[in-house]
Formats: structure tokens, C-alpha cells, sequence
């Protein structure tokens, strides 16, 4: 329990008809950078948006830090951060409004000195006084990074972060994981990237019919062989 | 399950059987009424069908309430029957009500009047409760936001009274109370008929309910059977 | 004071999306010009007394005009799917209602003045107790943001949410807040002094607090996913 960052239990959760995830476990420890791939349409999103305790289970524990999302659930946010598809900025802000807001909604101690270093970090920063709107999808993700890593969080939750990125960007992305990551960051991301999700991930797994396949201690080869497998599996 | 049906089909019959004794009460039995005349024997049913509107309306208000307290869909499912049934006989009533003031006052309507006008309120904040939920997908968001609104609509009530009073004040209520005393009769005629009508409403609440629990339970095999 | 920083930086988030778009506002001030100016022109065929009909006059107004104000304010985290970065902070529901209601309050209660300058300039009046008026106008308001951002909240969420918003606005709205409201403007106008009103003073205050504490103490169930 001492490094336990996240601890998922049975998790259930369906949509509609549909079974997405079908009692699935999973443990996070600290600085581990989880990378689960997976097909499109398996549940990717909803397991990490229940993990991100933006929508609920249905029935399972999840407990993040030692904590439960039900006593403690602005500690718990306050210590994660979450990239989604969406960037979650407002397009009629600039860049610097849309930090300065989410600084104050984190209570960001320093404010401007922070918002200053992370538009830099996603070289953002000769466009800090432009309205979002105006912004490619790839500046867009990149500001969504630094929105995701301003409050300095302890787990981090990436949903496909590569999509939309170019070569440059998505360079970058892992180089800054890296570093958070030495610094003690735990980070959990899904993608169907397998180049850009190997090279990073110190531990992987494939979510497959509601679950996790773990295979941890597997070599390269032979985890690319049995996700090449599952994929065929589901006719994709 | 069996004695549940068992409850329901008693509730039923025993509406059946009130509303028959009911009928005859009102139509051949109670007295005709001094003033308004033969017109007024439709006040039976009237009354029965605005009490049972104002009951289902709190049932919906307590359905409501318990929902939020325990997130347990039972009580949803409770709240919208009885909505449901509510704005029926609500309904009812104003119709009932409509055809009764045409014969005594000379109109449909009478705009100033306290019954008539909280009646309508709740008609309209229950009708748009049941367009919420029609407009929204089944599951748990949309019993919260119903049980929102229900709440919201059904506190409207008192705070519509009190503003109405108010207003009545410089709209001065044109018609005095016409029903005048009642007769024994009429009242022995006036309370089978409540009876009548409460037991029916028990009895289709618990049918309704029924259905929409069987409804949801369909939903979770589905689920469980995944995609097919 | 986490609380109240969280709800200063929303309200002024709200106001600077607001500002920055001008179009919002300007076609909303355009709405309000056109409401008066049909009834300015309609009621130019009619024999009408201009004193009994100012209130009702200037509440219709009020009402639309504010109707297409509250509409967007949660939509548009809905649309922009900016809701879930909201969500995701670690900031009470509270926060965000409260806000919403701030920024929404002052945008809305700038729109009735406008419309009422505007009322004043269609409609020639014996000027009535502005001070009065005024005070209804604010109190009016407060009631009619309190209870239309819960709403707004919960029409987000639903299919057709524009349609949704004054259906399940009205049937509140109008017998209690609205009713009141028109009553006293139309006394105001009739002449009436200040101790004539404190009736209706009163009960409007009494649904501005409880349409406020139901917003505040509600708001938990609606933005919950």
C-alpha cells in the first residue's frame, strides 16, 4: 500500500447494450509509466476516464493515493492531472487566460511564474496572447499538456496524446514524460500507437473484451505477437 | 411478485366496484343541488380527479426525494409513474372542471380563481417534468435531473399560492364560493367517489411501476448479454 | 478561501467569454430592440392604456431576451467539451453555479436596463419612481438568474435543450418570480409609493433566496456524471 498510487478492483461499467469493461483490475505504483494499448471502440477512454474520476463505475473500488473518490475526491483531483481528446481550453480565451483560469481553479501558488514556464516547456510561448481558437490541433494539444502538468500532479492520465501531434511534437511529449517521470510522476496512458507507446512505457498491458491482459515480464517480440493476435481476434 | 399482483388486482376491483356504486350515487341516488342544478353532479368525479392529481404530484415530490437520499432507481421509477398518472387525472379534472364552471358560471375558465389557477400550475410544471424525461436518456443522470426539477416544481406550489394571494388582492375574486352546503348524500356520494379513484390510482401506480422496473430489468440483460 | 477564489475566477471566465464575443451580446441587445419595437408597432392599431400595459410590456421583454442569455451558459462547456476540464478540478459544483450566477446576473441585469431605456424611448411615458423601479427590476433579476442558471444547467444535458430551457423555465418562473415582479412594476407605474410595495418587495426577496439556496444545494446532482 506504501507506493500504492492507484488501485483498481473489479471495475464494471456498461453503456446502454453495451459491456465495456467487465471487471478489470489494475494497480499502479509509483513512477511507473503504464502504457495500455488496444483497438478503438474496447473501452479505452471510459476506463480512463473512471480512473480519472470523471465518470463512475459501475460497481467496483477504486482507491487513488489511499484514499476513496468518495471522501476525499478534491485531494484526490487536486493530485491528478488528465489529457483527454478533448483539450478542455476554451477557444475565445488566449493561451495565457485559459492557464491563468485552470492556475486559479488549482489554487496555483506563483502563478505567473508557473504559466510562463509551462507555455515555454510546450513552445507555446511567443503565442501566449492569441485566442485559442485560432490555435492547429497540434497547439491545441500542446497547450492541453500544459494545462494537464500546471498544477504539478502525481498521476497523470494521457488518452491518446500522440493524435494530432507531429513528429517534433510527439518527440517532445515523451521527452517530457521522461523527465517528469524522473522526478517521481506516475503516469497511465492508453493509445494504438505502438512505436511511440513502447519506446516510453515501463510497464504495458492490452485491454481486450473488458479487461487487462498484463504481460509485464513478456519481451518486445512477444508482446507485439500477442497484441498483433488479439487485434486479428476482433476482426479489426 | 404473486403477492404484489394479488395487492393490485384488489386495488382494481375495488376501484371497479366504488366507481360503479359511485356512479349510481352521483347520478341517481344524491340529490339534485339547489342552485346550480343537475350540471353539478359531475363535481363527484371532479373533486376525486384533482384529489388524485395533487396525491400523485407527492407521491413524484417523495419519489423524488428519496431518490436523491439513496441514488435507488426504485424511486425514480416511482416519482415518473406517479408523474405520469398525476398529469392524466390532472387532466381529467380540469376538463371535468371546465364543463362543470361552463354550466354553473357561464365560461370554461375562470382566470382569477385560486383552485382553478393552482391547478393549472401544477398541470404545466408536471407536464414539462414528463417532457424532461423524454428528452433525456434513460440512467442515473436523468433521475437527478428529474428529481431536480421535480422537487423545484413541486416547492413552485406554496410559492404560486403566496404570490397569487397577493395578487388576487387587486384582482378581487369574482366568484364567491356557489357550492354552497352540501348535503349528506352528496358528501357519503363524494367521498366513494375518492375512494374510487384513489384505489384506482394505487392500482395502475403499481402496474406502472411494474413496467418500468420489468423495463429496466430487460435493460441490464441486455447488458449482460452484450452486443449480439 | 478556496471556495470563493474558484468562483471569482469562473465568473470572471464567464464574463471575459462573453465580452470577447461580441456578437453574443450585440444580437442579444438587437433581440431586445426587436421584442419592444413589435409590441411598439402592434400596439399602435390598439386602443390601449400605455400605463396598464408598460409592465407586462417590459417583463415579456425582460423574460425572452434573458431567456436567450441563460441558454448558453452551460451549453456551452457541453459543446466546446470543456465540461469535464471543469469537472476535473478540485472545485465544489457550488463554485461553478454560483459563478455562472454572478457573471449571468450582471450580464442580464445590464440587458433589462438597456430595455428599459429602450421602453422609456418608444413608449411615451409619465416617468415613473425610477428608484423603484429600478430596485423591482434588480430584485426581478436576481430571482429570474438564481433559478434560470439551474435550469440552464440541467437543459444542457438534454436533447433539443434549446426548446427545453423555457419549457421548464416557465411553468416556475412565471407564477412566481415573473407574476410578482409584474405586479409591483405595474403599481410603480400606477403610482404607488413605497409602503404599497413591501408586500410584493417582500415575497421577491423571499424566491430570490430560495431559488438561490435550491440552485446552491442542487447544483451537486446536475453537473455529477
Amino acid at each position: 500500500m506504501a507506493d500504492g498510487i492507484l488501485k483498481a478492483k473489479g471495475i464494471r461499467r456498461s453503456f446502454g447494450k453495451k459491456n465495456v469493461l467487465n471487471g478489470l483490475d489494475l494497480e499502479l505504483h509509483k513512477g511507473d509509466v503504464y502504457v495500455l494499448f488496444g483497438s478503438n471502440g474496447v473501452g479505452k477512454t471510459t476506463l480512463v476516464k473512471i480512473l480519472a474520476t470523471l465518470i463512475h463505475s459501475d460497481k467496483g473500488e477504486i482507491s487513488h493515493f489511499g484514499m476513496s473518490a468518495e471522501d476525499d475526491l478534491k485531494d484526490i483531483r487536486r493530485k491528478i492531472g488528465f489529457m483527454s481528446h478533448e483539450p478542455y481550453l476554451y477557444r475565445d480565451l488566449t493561451a495565457h487566460e485559459n492557464l491563468d483560469f485552470f492556475a486559479d481553479l488549482y489554487s496555483i501558488p506563483n502563478k505567473e511564474k508557473r504559466i510562463e514556464e509551462m507555455l515555454k516547456m510546450v513552445e507555446l510561448y511567443h503565442r501566449s496572447f492569441d485566442k485559442v481558437g485560432s490555435f492547429s490541433r497540434g497547439m491545441k494539444q500542446r497547450l492541453a499538456l500544459a494545462r494537464t502538468l500546471l498544477h504539478s500532479p502525481e498521476l497523470v492520465f494521457l488518452d491518446e496524446p500522440y493524435s494530432g501531434l507531429d513528429l517534433n511534437a510527439q518527440a517532445m511529449l515523451n521527452k517530457v514524460i521522461e523527465k517528469m517521470n524522473q522526478e517521481g510522476v506516475t503516469f497511465f496512458m492508453i493509445t494504438h500507437d505502438l512505436e511511440k507507446g513502447m519506446e516510453i512505457a515501463t510497464r504495458r498491458g492490452i485491454l481486450s473484451k473488458g479487461k487487462i491482459i498484463d504481460d509485464d515480464n513478456a519481451e518486445t517480440g512477444e508482446f507485439l505477437s500477442k497484441y498483433k493476435e488479439i487485434l486479428g481476434g476482433e476482426g479489426h | 411478485m404473486t403477492k404484489k399482483n394479488i395487492l393490485t388486482i384488489i386495488m382494481l376491483l375495488a376501484s371497479a366496484a366504488l366507481t360503479f356504486t359511485g356512479l349510481y350515487m352521483a347520478f341517481l341516488w344524491a340529490p339534485t343541488h339547489d342552485t346550480m342544478g343537475d350540471v353539478q353532479r359531475i363535481f363527484y368525479f371532479h373533486v376525486a380527479s384533482a384529489w388524485v392529481s395533487y396525491l400523485a404530484f407527492g407521491i413524484t415530490l417523495l419519489g423524488s426525494l428519496l431518490y436523491l437520499k439513496t441514488s435507488n432507481m426504485k424511486y425514480d421509477i416511482l416519482a415518473y409513474s406517479s408523474a405520469e398518472i398525476g398529469v392524466v387525472f390532472c387532466t381529467a379534472a380540469i376538463i371535468t372542471g371546465a364543463l362543470w364552471a361552463k354550466g354553473v358560471w357561464g365560461v370554461f375558465w375562470i382566470w382569477d380563481d385560486m383552485k382553478l389557477f393552482m391547478t393549472m400550475v401544477l398541470w404545466l410544471v408536471f407536464i414539462a417534468y414528463l417532457a424532461l424525461r423524454s428528452n433525456s436518456d434513460p440512467g442515473k443522470a436523468r433521475a437527478r435531473m428529474s428529481a431536480v426539477f421535480g422537487i423545484i416544481g413541486f416547492l413552485c406550489i406554496p410559492l404560486s399560492f403566496a404570490a397569487n394571494r397577493i395578487w388576487t388582492q387587486f384582482h378581487p375574486t369574482v366568484i364567491a364560493s356557489e357550492s354552497g352546503s352540501l348535503q349528506t348524500p352528496m358528501v357519503q356520494t363524494l367521498v366513494t367517489a375518492v375512494f374510487a379513484f384513489t384505489f384506482l390510482y394505487l392500482g395502475i401506480l403499481m402496474i406502472k411501476t411494474d413496467l418500468e422496473t420489468t423495463r429496466e430489468e430487460i435493460e441490464e440483460i441486455k447488458q449482460e448479454i452484450g452486443d449480439f | 478561501m478556496r471556495v470563493i477564489s474558484a468562483t471569482r475566477a469562473i465568473f470572471l471566465k464567464e464574463l471575459r467569454i462573453e465580452f470577447r464575443n461580441k456578437q453574443m451580446i450585440n444580437s442579444m441587445l438587437i433581440l431586445s430592440l426587436m421584442i419592444l419595437a413589435s409590441f411598439r408597432f402592434i400596439f399602435e392599431f390598439i386602443d390601449f392604456s400605455e400605463t396598464e400595459l408598460a409592465s407586462p410590456i417590459l417583463w415579456i421583454t425582460f423574460f425572452f431576451s434573458g431567456m436567450f442569455a441563460l441558454a448558453p451558459i452551460y451549453q456551452r462547456e457541453v459543446e466546446q467539451g470543456t465540461k469535464e476540464g471543469l469537472m476535473l478540478a478540485p472545485i465544489s459544483a457550488s463554485s461553478i453555479y454560483f459563478g455562472k450566477f454572478l457573471a449571468t446576473f450582471i450580464i442580464i441585469l445590464g440587458l433589462n436596463l438597456f430595455s428599459t431605456m429602450i421602453f422609456f424611448a418608444f413608449f411615451a411615458q409619465p416617468m415613473p419612481d425610477m428608484g423603484m423601479l429600478l430596485g423591482i427590476i434588480v430584485l426581478g433579476t436576481i430571482g429570474f438568474t438564481a433559478l434560470g442558471n439551474l435550469i440552464s444547467a440541467i437543459s444542457a444535458n438534454l436533447s433539443q435543450s434549446q426548446v427545453m430551457l423555457p419549457v421548464l423555465l416557465i411553468p416556475i418562473l412565471l407564477f412566481t418570480v415573473i407574476m410578482t415582479s409584474v405586479e409591483a412594476t405595474f403599481q410603480i407605474f400606477d403610482g404607488a409609493v413605497l409602503a404599497d410595495l413591501s408586500n410584493g418587495i417582500k415575497l421577491i426577496l423571499a424566491f430570490d433566496i430560495i431559488f438561490v439556496a435550491s440552485g446552491y444545494l442542487m447544483i451537486d446532482y446536475i453537473i455529477e456524471e
